[in-house]
């Protein structure tokens, strides 16, 4: 557990120097820009839009920063050969591959917290009223990048090169996407079809579960269904995790 | 051991899936129904597979206030002669695709109600097209009963409607009570302030035409804060000179 948390703690700090946080500047300027932009409009749709532009960027560069660190654990270190040090020390390469994946959890965490924090203040600002869905998008937000960061990781490390990764893992959050807007087709497939989706719906991350910030008024699901959807996202990173370790046991350098 | 693991947690969150999934009480207009499909564009599509809807109908929305804020040459009304400014609000030009914009927003994101509300507003008072008003809330309205909400929320909605199925059948004059309590929601368009304020001047029911009047006057708009300001002014002098 110490050398989990000591690799984690490594690459919260290796990623906070890296330049891949720069994006939050491009975050900052387009919250900015769309504040002047809708300052014209009424105050409703004013708010609307800056609370659902600046959130959705909020997820795209979160999403785009994971992305860019997870291809790095698996298939950067490997190439630059970087990866060897860490592994000749006594460290497990499960342990290894769990801290780096904690690591970069965190990293889009804080980031997260950062971008949310500068959104927030500029809707208070503009006096937006607040309420526990708007907060709970952030969280949300958060395990969607948390379960696409362990499915990017596994495919780094069974991919040939950084594109292909980058091409599979924007190919999952779409799908990931997409799984629930295909649901109300089942009644029209065939049986077979309609075990395909399941199966589908089951490999992929379900985003539609955990999609809340497309729907901040709260008319989403009920109460008791947010538990199993944060327990849902919590046992899909853990199982994805588990079969990057016994993949990651078995690469070779 | 690992595969073990993986198999386990693999099993509990399909579990999790299907327990959260039996939760759900409310859902988008699905992207490849035909309900959106004979809607939407192709730029939408994206935006959606990307998880971001709620943008796709904010950018809709836009571009129908800017549609609505422009004059379309091709869509002004037989007789009519539009100069630049007077289009918006006058009824001389038609608007044709105000509806179409509508329900693209809306069956982007269901929970947008300001959409609705506007653009039925805009539709059944200023151009007259009541018939296109109460499509467009009927399938809002139709589409969040289908829902499994335990209490219904979209109340404006339905003051909408009825205050413009009233106007239809008997003329704006007989609308005001409904539109009295529209008025009341501190999202209400200053169109609909703006409209209520000349029936009540039309009728020459001076004191709720100002008091209805009074609340554009802080609009965002430069053009309803003028209108208010006019129209106050104008029914300061009538009372004056006893007219």
């Amino acid at each position: 557990m110490k050398a989990v948390y000591n690799v984690a703690k490594y690459t919260l700090l290796e990623n906070a120097r890296s330049k891949s946080f720069s994006l939050s500047v491009v975050f900052i300027a387009l919250v900015f820009v769309s504040a002047f932009i809708f300052a014209r409009l009424s105050e409703v749709v004013e708010i609307r839009a800056i609370q659902d532009i600046g959130m959705g960027a909020v997820q795209f560069f979160s999403f785009l920063t994971a992305l860019f660190f997870a291809v790095k654990v698996a298939f950067v270190e490997g190439r630059n050969k970087t990866i060897y040090l860490p592994l000749t020390r006594p460290v497990k390469r499960s342990e290894y591959i769990f801290g780096r994946y904690l690591g970069i959890i965190l990293s889009s965490a804080l980031e997260i917290a950062a971008m949310g924090m500068l959104l927030t203040l500029l809707l208070y600002l503009k006096q937006a009223d607040f309420d526990s869905f708007y907060f709970l998008s952030y969280f949300f937000i958060f395990l969607k990048i948390a379960m696409i960061t362990a499915v990017t990781i596994l495919i780094s490390l069974a991919s040939t090169s950084q594109a292909s990764a980058f091409i599979f893992s924007f190919l999952v959050w779409i799908t990931g996407h997409s799984l629930g807007e295909v649901e109300f087709l089942l009644d029209e497939m065939s049986p077979a079809m309609v075990t395909m989706v399941r199966i589908f719906k089951w490999i992929f991350p379900n985003y539609t579960l955990l999609n809340l910030a497309d729907y901040t008024a709260g008319r989403f699901m009920a109460a008791a269904g947010y538990l199993p959807a944060v327990l849902y996202a919590a046992f899909y990173v853990l199982a994805v995790m588990w079969l990057a370790s016994a993949v990651f046991e078995k690469k070779e350098f | 051991m690992k595969l073990a693991l993986s198999a386990f947690f693999f099993i509990a969150s399909v579990l999790m899936q299907e327990q959260a999934g039996k939760h759900f009480n409310f859902r988008n207009t699905a992207v490849f129904s035909k309900d959106f499909s004979e809607v939407a564009r192709y730029g939408d599509f994206w935006l959606v597979l990307f998880g971001h809807r709620r943008i796709a109908a904010d950018i809709v929305f836009i571009q129908t206030l800017q549609y609505y804020g422009s004059i379309h040459k091709e869509e002004i009304s037989a007789g009519a002669k539009a100069e630049p400014g007077e289009g918006f609000g006058t009824g001389l030009v038609r608007y044709d695709k105000l509806f179409s914009y509508a329900l693209r927003s809306v069956r982007l994101d269901r929970n947008f109600e300001y959409a609705v509300t506007f653009t039925a507003a805009a539709l059944a008072w200023v151009q007259k097209r009541e018939n296109e008003a109460i499509a467009l809330l009927t399938d809002a309205i139709d589409y969040w009963e289908a829902q499994k909400l335990d209490t219904p929320v979209f109340y404006q909605s339905s003051l909408y409607l009825s205050a413009i199925a009233v106007t239809k059948e008997k003329g704006i004059a007989e609308a005001t009570e409904y539109m009295e309590k529209v008025i009341t929601y501190p999202d209400c368009p200053d169109m609909v302030k703006n409209i209520l304020g000349e029936i009540y001047f039309r009728a020459k029911d001076y004191k709720n035409a100002v008091r209805v009047l009074e609340m554009n006057l802080d609009s965002r708009d430069p053009n309803y804060r003028e209108k208010a300001q006019k129209k106050i002014e104008q029914i300061h002098h009538l009372l004056i000179s006893g007219g």
